[in-house]
This record gives C-alpha cells, structure tokens and sequence, in this order.
C-alpha cells in the first residue's frame, strides 16, 4: 500500500502521439489538472516537440522543468517512456529540493559576480594607484627643479647680504642687510618645508634608525632656540619625569626638527609668560619605550575651528586662520607627518587666550650607547691653499672670491666642467670646490674623469657646491668620490668651515 | 500553426530571462534572479504566412565545466547562445562551448547573440568584438529593447526553412 503523502509527490501518466491524455495511471500530484483526453501540452509545454525525437523503448528523463497550477509553481523531474501505442509519462514533484537549490545557485553567482566586480575595482584601484604615483613623481621632480631654480638665487642674495652686514660702514645699512638675511633664511626654510612634504607624501622620505639621547636632543632643542629668542620676555623651562632609557633608537634630525618647529610655533604665538617642554616616559619596559612630549605656552591659544585645521597645510577658509598659518610656514604639517612617520600621534589642546598644549607620543626601542667617535682634528688655517672652483653663475664665482680672498686663498676660477678639467690636467691644487649642474660638462660627470686630472690631483679633496639638496642627490655625489657636499645657500662660515673640514 | 523549440543557453547572468521576457511579455526587470532548471515560455507569431507557436527553453545559466544535459535538447530546431557584452568570462572560451553544444545537441547551426549591448560604449564595443573569435548574430540589449523581435523572428524563419 502507497500512502497519500507519497502518491502526492508523483503522477504517471499515459498519452498518445499527439500528447492528448488517455489515463492516469497512479499518483496525486496535480493530479486535477490531468483531464482524459485533454493536451498534456497546456500543463506541460515542454514537453511539446521534446516527444517528437524520442526512440521507442528508452527511458529519458529531463529535469528541474517548471510547470504551473492554480498560481503554483512546482519543479519537477519528467521520465518518459515511448511504447508501441502510447507514451508513458512520470512527472515527479521535486519543488523543495529545486528551492533549496535555487537558493544555493542565486548566492553562488552572486559572489561570483560580487568576485569579478571587486577584481575589475581592484584593477582600477590600481590604476588609479599608479596615476597617482606618477603624478606625485611629476610633483616632487618639478619642486626639485623649483628648489633647485629658487636657492641659486637665493645663495646671491644672503652672500651679498652677509657680504654687505660685515662691511657696511654704517649700523642703518648693516640693519638692511640683517633684514634680508633673515628673510632669506626664512625663505629656505619654507623651502625646505615644501620638499620635507612632498618627500613624505611621496612616501620617500627616510628615517634614520640610530642611536639618540631623548634627554640631549630635547635639551639642546630648548637651548638653541634660548639662544635664538634670547630677547623675548618669554621664559621656557623643561620638565622630565619618569625614568629615561639613555639611548632609544631613531632620527635625532627629525626628532629635533619636531621640537624646534614646535618651540618655535610657541614663541611666536606667546607674547609674555612661560612655554614649558614637558618630556615623560609613558611605558619603559621589554626594550621598548613611549614617550610623550608637550609644549605648553601661555600665549593667545586657538578657535575650536582653528583647532580641526592646524595640522592642515592648505586649508586657509578665512583670513584668521590665513594670518596664523602664515605665521606657521608649513611647521605643523610637517611636525604630525614626521610623527606619524615615526609611528606616532600628534595632538593639540587650547583655550582662547589662555593658551595652547601641543603634544606627541612615540615609541621608541631602546639600546646600547654607541660607540665614541673619534673627534675630528683639523687646521682652521686655510690660507695659501690652492683652490679650485668651477662654477659658471658669476655672482656666485664673485661671492666665493671675495669669501676666500679674505682668507687669502690662493683661487682659481673656471666656467665650467670643461675648463675645470683643462686646468686640473694641466694645474696642481690642494683641494676643489664643483658646482653640480655646469654647462658642457656637469661636475659630476667631471669627477668621474679623475684619471684625465693631472696625477697629483686625482686624490685630491673635491667638494660639490649644489642646490640640490635632496638626501638622494647628497648620497649619490658621496657615492661619485666628492668628499663634501655644500648646500647652497652658503655663508662665509660654512664655506670656510667645509674647506677646513675636507683640506688635506 | 506549427510548433518549433528553440533553447536559450549561456553562461548565468548573461540576460536569457530577460531576452524571454521582453519578447514574451514586453516586460524587463533590472534585478538578477538565478533562473533553476528549465522553464518553458510560449508565443505566436506570423511568419511569412505561418503561425508559429516557438516554445522557448529558457535554460539555466551555467557555470564553467558545466554542461546542458542532452535530453533537453530533444526535439529543438534552433539554439540561441546568449554572452554577455561586459563579461569577458562569458566569452572568452566560446568557440570550445558552441563546439562543445553543437556536437551534443546534433544541430547545424547556433545563433550568437551578444546582450547588454547598452551597458558600453561604442569605443569599448568595438573592442570586445574585436576580441571575440566567431561570428557573432546580433547584438542586444533587453533593457533598451534593441533587436529583440528580430532575433525571435530570425529564429522562426530558420525553423520553419
């Protein structure tokens, strides 16, 4: 005996050729729709044409086919049977079975197509990716070449200023000439600032990883700027608690150019009262160690909306925040991408006309003290060295003579590379100063001719004398053989100092 | 009237049901729904002096490595292989696959159709169908209801020849 459930689930049934019903043979399922002598064809279209190509004796079978009754839809599996005088057909109601996996096939291309979508947006993600870079490339070349066109210049300008405040005959003039030196000092900072960004933004920027004393960077920060605002009427003090490793490993320039820029972002903003540099340990344990610094000041502090924009470099809305970001330069963008490229945070805290806590936290891993450097003993005189210097913008060829003259050196100047190597063939010097980018022959490409130099000049010491200043450019004319590299802007002293430095 | 089965077949997703749909009942939705197993629509039409009732298999969508089973193409005159103009996957391996469904199916002859054919520019077009290696019957777009009546009706003037 078949039990109900089961006839419900299945129908057998006989038609002729022409697919006209002749009985139902067993089963319930549909079983109402299933008349003597009407088309199975209004019930099943499928299987119109699909009886047509059938040999007799052979069970076929289709499946997942869809028939609808009474609004309902059900999948079902359809055997067939051809006979001599009739067609036996069994239609199985397998609708659960379908649904579920109708289900399972809905999410499956799905997340086939929601694969291809993310593959093509990665692809396009990194298309963008390497616009992007390429243009943060074109960016950082052309403010190379601009810093490269704006410290030649620049060079001029503060020799001659310096030139000018060491021999004016008058205090009114010598004023002037400190005016310019100080604005063009500040105009390579900003300089420097702009290349310090885009280096970082570019994600070129190297830190050091070398042994530094917490204590004495920080000390010598809040000593050095003492010295630079010795007339201000603010006090600055620093305070250290906790205990300190003696040495932590990182970039002691960087460090110090964090803390400077934010003293000095404190000076500016202070007219009268304290600025304290707070310096504690946070945690100092496994080798590793947080710190936290904060500058305090007493000065004019910030607008909540100030607040949201300080670290921003172009964001200047109105003409308050334009006047304190130009007071600024671009210090404090550069400050929070130096301490988060130190895996840091950076954060500032103020009340209107009370004033403003600027504060960093990074770790450090601590280490041994280095090894002591022998200190290095030279003769600050330099007077009758015979010097070379190959430089093809005259003003520069003139403020070199007159710096030298007075240390009555004995200076030939050349126009570029190819005199340079004329003269060092046929001439003997103590030591040669090379501009980089010469006409004819640049001095790196003249330093690579050592063997064309005279046999007593090609061990002498070369110093490039550049306003390509990037770290990359320095390294690569340390690796050509030049035993210094001057960075343009120079003054006397640091000329002179270089010569003492490198002379043989 | 005379009866004619035609199948659609193609990868899933590539816009079968909505060829079907659009010819069938002028209707297009922009939701995808996996279409299981076969379902069988009809429509009448008149073509060159006969009434021709095409039963439409609309076939499931594949995957890769899968295949039709053979008895579905019982008694089918004509095959519509539909790919989808932005999906190089849909595509990229049609010469094996029509092969591979001609010499199941023991039928002559395979109608190409590449839908979605609003979806592109007439730049990026150009490209895929340089791309693609066999002739390519028409192209579509059920959404915009370009040259859906004139595929259904190529297919009947074959079926009835």
């Amino acid at each position: 005996m078949i039990p109900n459930k089961v006839k419900n689930t299945y129908i057998e049934i006989s038609i002729n050729f022409n697919g006209n019903i002749r009985s139902v043979k067993a089963g319930l399922f549909c079983a109402k729709e299933f008349h003597i002598g009407h088309s199975i064809y209004i019930l099943c279209p499928f299987l119109e044409k699909t009886l047509d190509d059938i040999s007799k004796g052979v069970i076929f079978t289709i499946n997942g086919m869809v028939i609808c009754s009474h609004g309902m839809e059900y999948n079902v599996d359809v055997s067939f049977l051809r006979q001599e005088e009739a067609i036996a057909v069994l239609i199985e109601d397998r609708t659960q079975i379908y649904q579920y996996l109708s289900q399972l096939n809905q999410h499956r291309n799905d997340l086939y197509l929601l694969k291809n979508q993310i593959a093509k947006q990665n692809i396009e993600l990194e298309r963008l990716r390497q616009v992007a870079e390429k243009a943060n490339e074109e960016k950082t070349r052309f403010l190379a070449i601009m810093s490269h066109e704006v410290r030649n210049p620049l060079n001029s300008i503060l020799a001659y200023a310096d030139i000018i405040q060491s021999e004016a005959p008058n205090e009114e003039i010598k004023k002037y000439a400190k005016s310019l030196i100080i604005s063009g000092n500040n105009l390579n900072v900003i300089v420097n600032d702009i290349l310090d960004i885009s280096r970082v933004e570019a994600g070129k920027f190297e830190m050091l990883s070398k042994p530094m004393s917490i204590k004495e960077v920080v000390e010598t920060c809040v000593a050095s700027s003492k010295v630079q605002y010795q007339k201000s009427a603010v006090k600055i003090a620093v305070v250290f608690s906790g205990k300190f490793p003696k040495f932590v490993l990182g970039d002691p320039v960087r460090m110090s150019q964090i803390l400077c820029n934010l003293i000095k972002n404190a000076y500016k903003f202070t007219k009268k009262g304290q600025i304290t540099v707070r310096v504690a340990v946070v945690c100092n344990k496994n080798n590793r160690c947080t710190i936290n610094f904060k500058i305090e000041d007493t000065g004019r502090g910030l607008t909540t909306k100030q607040l949201g924009r300080i670290f921003n470099e172009y964001e200047q809305s109105h003409i308050s925040d334009f006047m304190i970001s130009k007071v600024m330069g671009l210090g404090l963008s550069i400050v929070k991408r130096l301490v988060e490229a130190m895996q840091g945070t950076v954060g500032v805290e103020s009340i209107l006309g009370v004033g403003s806590v600027f504060y960093f936290q990074i770790p450090f891993q601590t280490t041994k003290p280095p090894k002591e450097e022998t200190p290095q003993i030279f003769s600050t005189d330099i007077s009758k060295l015979k010097i070379l210097f190959a430089e093809d913008d005259l003003l520069n060829q003139s403020i070199v003579k007159h710096f030298l003259k007075k240390e009555e050196v004995d200076l030939t100047v050349v126009n570029d590379g190819i005199e340079a190597l004329k003269t060092l063939y046929n001439e003997t010097f103590d030591l040669v100063l090379l501009d980089i980018q010469m006409p004819r022959l640049t001095g790196e490409d003249l330093i690579n001719k050592r063997a064309q130099f005279s046999k007593e000049n090609r061990e002498i010491p070369t110093i490039a004398v550049t306003a390509n200043v990037s770290e990359k450019d320095i390294a690569r004319y340390q690796k050509a053989g030049f035993k210094d590299v001057l960075c343009k802007p120079f003054n006397a002293e640091k000329l002179i100092l270089s010569i003492q430095k490198n002379r043989v | 009237m005379i009866a004619k089965k035609i199948l659609l077949v193609g990868n899933f997703g590539v816009g079968k049901t909505s060829l079907i749909d659009r010819f069938v009942a002028n209707e297009f939705l922009e939701t995808y729904i996996s279409t299981i197993g076969v379902r069988v629509s009809t429509k009448v039409i008149l073509e060159e002096n006969h009434e021709v009732k095409l039963l439409i298999w609309d076939v499931a969508g594949i995957n890769e490595n899968e295949k039709i089973p053979n008895t579905y193409f019982l008694g089918a005159i004509a095959i519509l292989y539909v790919f989808d103009l932005t999906r190089e996957e849909t595509y990229k391996n049609i010469e094996k696959e029509i092969a591979s469904i001609l010499e199941v199916s023991d039928l002559k002859r395979i109608f190409i159709v590449g839908n979605k054919k609003d979806a592109l520019t007439s730049g990026e077009l150009e490209v895929v169908l340089d791309s693609i290696p066999v002739n390519i019957d028409f192209l579509s777009s059920a959404k915009d209801d370009y040259n859906i009546n004139k595929i259904f009706r190529r297919l009947a003037i074959f079926a009835l020849n």
